[in-house]
């Protein structure tokens, strides 16, 4: 279900707090239906203002790049080196994630993924993008 | 495009500071020794100036004001631009503008940078490469995420074109190469030492696709222009380099919308100002192309038309980017090698080409126009200049 909208906090705090049950949530507008994320105020689309949360979790995409880092840009994840991070259409909307589950190496652009939730796991890797071929 | 402003604008002062390493000098400090160079460059005088756009680091509050403040001066138009890479571009254009529109009549133009200090203060600050602070609005999620630095965010492209277009990492050093030749010749560029192909590729990994050699330099320094009208250029010191053109355009949409990858902002802005000038990709004598990663020139140049879309790897592999070649391109080595002062310096070498002051082995030879690029601006934003010699 749709988490209810944090009184004292912002949208970007519903993203983040679902990260730690395993929820990568999105927006579907009500109104025209276009799935949004980063999440915003209003719809890319037609500028409404009504919306319902999606989790985006086990839904299938494409994955349209990724990277492979060889040097940790931040001290956080200089332990997690290397590591991929993917863009994939998913729902039409373009969202970003940990790659896991397979060899970096072997990952190609267009490959069939799908978010996959890591009970456990730090908030940067609850969710991440796995092949689903 | 408003054709009527075609050569009516000139470029009549260029100047640069130190550029490099230089810890204890500030952006402040490092642009009022750029704009003073310009300033004098152009035979004028402070009471001469009476508008002022710049930018220095993204975090200091009202940077034109602090710039100004210093070099004392009142304007009759001034501001602070904030579109990364495009910002130095637009800043000429605004200048442009505002001359137009009766602000303000001569415009120093500039941007400063401290940008090897700020990354090299400690070994926190070697690790996370800030270049500004960091700020929650500012960041999205992308870093909760393990997304981090521009090299990341231009790799995810370079990575895409490899895919759609067979673009290969042989294609990218020979952008690579090609700039550190003609920083070689390039007295003040910050790094000179030969690279070959074996050592680009052999070349530390940063993020897959690139290396080390695919980014561009961290810098500390700053580069300025004085823009007046065409009419106002006749009476003054250098041979006059006319604007002829100039656009923008920002895929505000972001980077990882549509194929903003791929086809970037200079499309749409490289043809306002080619509309606007009059010319085309094959009237173009150099090109000073945002090279803040190898890939973002492979694009660019195919944007530009200097090549068709997907065919920039070969383009730039047939040697076409030399001081010979078909399009020689960042002729100071541009911020691959000269130093990464966000494209100012590549306004200033679009300049300097024009006016045949450059000793031989650096002119490209009767160079009448150059085209300037400015990207950036989480990756989207765009702008573009057209410079011509003066008759």
């Amino acid at each position: 279900m749709a988490p209810a909208d944090r009184p004292d906090g912002t949208l970007d705090d519903v993203f983040r707090a679902g990260l730690t049950e395993q929820k990568y949530y999105a927006q579907r507008c009500a109104d025209c239906g276009t799935t949004r994320w980063p999440v915003s105020a209003v719809c890319t689309a037609c500028w409404s203002d009504a919306y319902v949360w999606v989790d985006l979790v086990g839904a299938i995409g494409t994955l349209h790049s990724f990277v492979i880092y060889r040097r940790a840009f931040h001290t956080s994840v200089v332990g997690d080196v290397p590591y991929a991070m993917g863009v994939a259409t998913i729902d039409g909307a373009r969202v970003l994630a940990r790659v896991t589950g397979c060899q970096p190496e072997h990952l190609t652009i267009g490959a069939t993924v799908r978010l996959v939730g890591h009970p456990g796991a730090a908030p940067n890797q609850a969710v991440t993008l796995e092949p689903a071929g | 495009m408003n054709t009527a402003l075609r050569d009516k604008y000139a470029i009549v002062g260029i100047g640069q500071s130190d550029i490099g390493e230089l810890p204890g000098r500030t952006a402040l400090d490092l642009l009022s020794d750029a704009a003073i160079a310009a300033v004098r460059d152009a035979g004028l005088r402070r009471s001469d100036i009476d508008g002022l756009v710049c930018r220095g680091p993204d975090d200091v509050y009202c940077f034109h004001q602090r710039m100004g403040e210093r070099l004392g001066l009142n304007a009759g138009f001034s501001t602070t631009v904030d579109n990364g890479g495009a910002s130095q571009i637009l800043s000429v254009i605004l200048a442009v503008m505002a001359i137009e529109a009766g602000l303000c009549e001569t415009v120093v133009c500039g941007y400063g940078r401290d940008a090897w200090s700020r990354t090299h203060r400690s070994n926190v600050d070697r690790v996370n490469q800030r270049t500004r602070a960091i700020t929650e609005e500012n960041e999205r999620p992308f870093r909760m995420l393990g997304l981090y630095s521009p090299p990341a965010m231009h790799a995810l492209g370079a990575q895409r074109h490899m895919a759609r277009y067979g673009t290969t990492k042989e294609d990218f050093g020979a952008v690579a190469l090609a700039f550190r030749e003609h920083a070689q010749r390039n007295p003040y560029a910050q790094i000179r030492t030969p690279l070959t192909m074996e050592q680009y590729l052999a070349g530390r990994p940063i993020v897959d696709p690139f290396t080390m050699f695919d980014c561009s330099l961290r810098t500390d320094g700053a580069g300025a222009v004085v823009v007046t009208t065409a009419e106002r250029a006749a009476d003054l010191r250098a041979h006059p380099v006319l604007i002829s053109g100039f656009g923008t355009s920002n895929n505000l949409s972001g980077w990882f919308a549509d194929e903003n990858m791929v086809t970037t902002g200079a499309l749409a802005s490289g043809r306002k100002a080619y509309a606007m000038s009059g010319l085309g990709p094959s009237d173009i004598s150099t090109a000073q192309i945002y090279d803040c990663f190898t890939y973002m020139v492979i694009a660019q140049l195919e944007d530009y038309g200097f090549c068709a879309k997907g065919e920039g790897g070969p383009f730039v592999r047939a040697g076409n980017l030399t001081l010979d070649g078909a399009i020689p391109s960042n002729t100071s080595g541009g911020q691959l090698s000269e130093g990464h002062v966000e494209g100012m310096l590549q306004v200033v070498e679009g300049v300097r080409q024009l006016r045949h002051e450059l000793p031989p082995e650096r002119q490209v030879t009767d160079a009448v126009t150059s085209l300037v690029s400015g990207h950036g601006g989480n990756e989207v934003c765009h702008s573009t200049l057209i410079l011509r010699r003066g008759d």
